[in-house]
């Protein structure tokens, strides 16, 4: 009898116990394994101590942490300059859509104060061997640009960024602000380690704040992003012949046939312009702009960049 | 400079050629001043199991180079005619641009392996673009595998 007892006390205490716990953490678990599916690895170097760390993200490990929220955020307003007393907000507006990739059908931007031109930025990084390279980038928060992997490391140049220097809304010569230094540079740990293009994306957190405003971000569907009108606007290295240097140059058109890391856009880019936002009506972007054309496929006649993915953008909401 | 080395130099495109300088704000190196930019493979011969080939861009103009960083050609000479050698479908191209301050040189690898596989017995060169559309020219380096 006593036996006994002991054994009904036994379950009845597992019984209560999963009671409590088990269906809340189900329940989370189940909705944020459809919104966090994949964790991601990032890594990370401080370009003034030397220090570096490695960073997981996402999964169900931390979606439990998201569980509460059955509606993920999905998207975030961009930020306006202080001094901006209008929202003018010149993004999505670009010359017409076009079919033909290979004509060059870029435009200077001349307007590079105006908003969300003066929140993207040239970016130049120097390497350990001394070596220079320059792309784009775009604000993000204050004092956080969001870039291409690429643009902060480089295993062929030593790896890391020694160190990097950025300008907002520059055109050519007139510097509206900065060079802001890097302070921490962060790439997805599978570009990094191995080169991986899906995960050709990065951040540059700057050790000064440029009032310049930064973009808003946009989750999108495989619908959407077969054919949204986006704009991409960087720094092109080198610009057209017989133009000036540094200068802001875009061009719009729609995006086709998105992957689930990766969207594709008849767009005219050159060097330089990596790490440029891929941006919709009203500044929200929705893409990081990192590669030209090549290979098989979509990426054969289209110029391509990193999509933003959930587990994307819930990384880069912990720089808010 | 190498003996082997020659610099040649392939008008893709006269277009705008005529665009003076005059509105230029920054000073970048145009493709006018070609005769002082060449590049050399830092070996003349390689074997076939080559997995990398670095290159040097020497800029001896006056000015900042800026150049692309992955949009180089290979070629190989067979039958007296020089042909492209495709890359393979896995080869990517990041959208970086490097710059070349006047008189210093940069460094460009080719991962032969990841972007064109093994490459057989040959004379080749590699082509490196210089400009941007569009005027685009080449300066190349020969080499040999051997």
């Amino acid at each position: 009898m006593k036996k006994n007892m002991k054994a009904y006390s036994f379950l009845l205490t597992v019984c209560l116990l999963l009671a409590l716990v088990v269906p809340q953490h189900a329940v989370g678990y189940a909705d944020a394994v459809s919104i966090f599916d994949d964790e991601i690895q990032i890594f990370s170097k401080c370009l003034t101590t030397g220090e570096e760390t490695t960073q997981s993200f996402g999964g169900a490990q931390n979606a439990l942490s998201y569980s509460s929220s059955s509606t993920p955020i999905t998207s975030v307003d961009p930020v306006y300059p202080s001094w901006m007393t209008e929202e003018v907000d010149t993004g999505g507006i670009g010359i017409s859509p076009f079919t033909i990739i290979g004509n060059d059908d870029r435009t200077r931007v001349t307007n590079t104060a105006a908003f969300p031109f003066c929140a993207i930025v040239h970016v130049e990084t120097t390497w350990p061997n001394g070596e220079v390279a320059n792309g784009s980038g775009f604000m993000w928060t204050d004092r956080v640009v969001i870039t291409a992997g690429h643009v902060v490391y480089d295993s062929s140049r030593g790896g890391w960024a020694k160190s990097i220097r950025v300008w907002p809304g520059r055109d050519g010569t007139t510097i509206r602000s900065g060079p802001h230094n890097g302070w921490w540079a962060h790439a997805g740990g599978g570009f990094v380690s191995s080169g991986k293009q899906d995960e050709d994306y990065g951040v540059i957190e700057l050790s000064t704040a440029p009032d310049v405003g930064a973009f808003g971000m946009s989750v999108e569907s495989n619908s959407t992003l077969n054919s949204l009108f986006v704009t991409v606007a960087g720094y092109p290295s080198p610009v057209p012949t017989g133009q000036t240097a540094r200068t802001m140059w875009q061009h719009s058109g729609n995006t086709t046939s998105p992957t689930t890391s990766k969207i594709f856009y008849p767009i005219d880019t050159t060097t330089g312009q990596s790490g440029s936002p891929v941006y919709k009506s009203g500044s929200y972007a929705v893409g990081i702009h990192a590669h030209g054309t090549g290979g098989t496929g979509t990426s054969a006649n289209n110029n391509s960049g990193v999509r933003i993915t959930q587990d994307l953008f819930n990384w880069f909401m912990t720089f808010k | 400079m190498r003996k082997g080395c020659i610099i040649l130099v392939l008008l893709i495109s006269a277009l705008s050629y005529s665009c003076t300088s005059s509105s230029m704000e920054l000073s970048t190196a145009d493709v006018t001043d070609i005769e002082n930019i060449f590049i050399e493979t830092e070996e003349a011969e390689y074997s076939s199991d080559v997995e990398t080939i670095r290159y040097t861009l020497t800029n001896n103009t006056e000015d900042e180079l800026d150049t692309e960083y992955h949009r180089y050609v290979v070629e190989m000479y067979e039958r007296g005619e020089w042909y492209t050698i495709p890359f393979l479908p896995s080869k990517y191209y990041p959208d970086i641009g490097i710059t070349t301050h006047a008189g210093k040189t940069s460094s460009l690898l080719i991962d032969i392996k990841k972007d064109l596989g093994k490459l057989k017995k040959g004379k080749y060169r590699i082509l490196h673009p210089i400009g941007s559309y569009p005027s685009v020219v080449y300066v190349i380096s020969e080499f040999t595998i051997s």
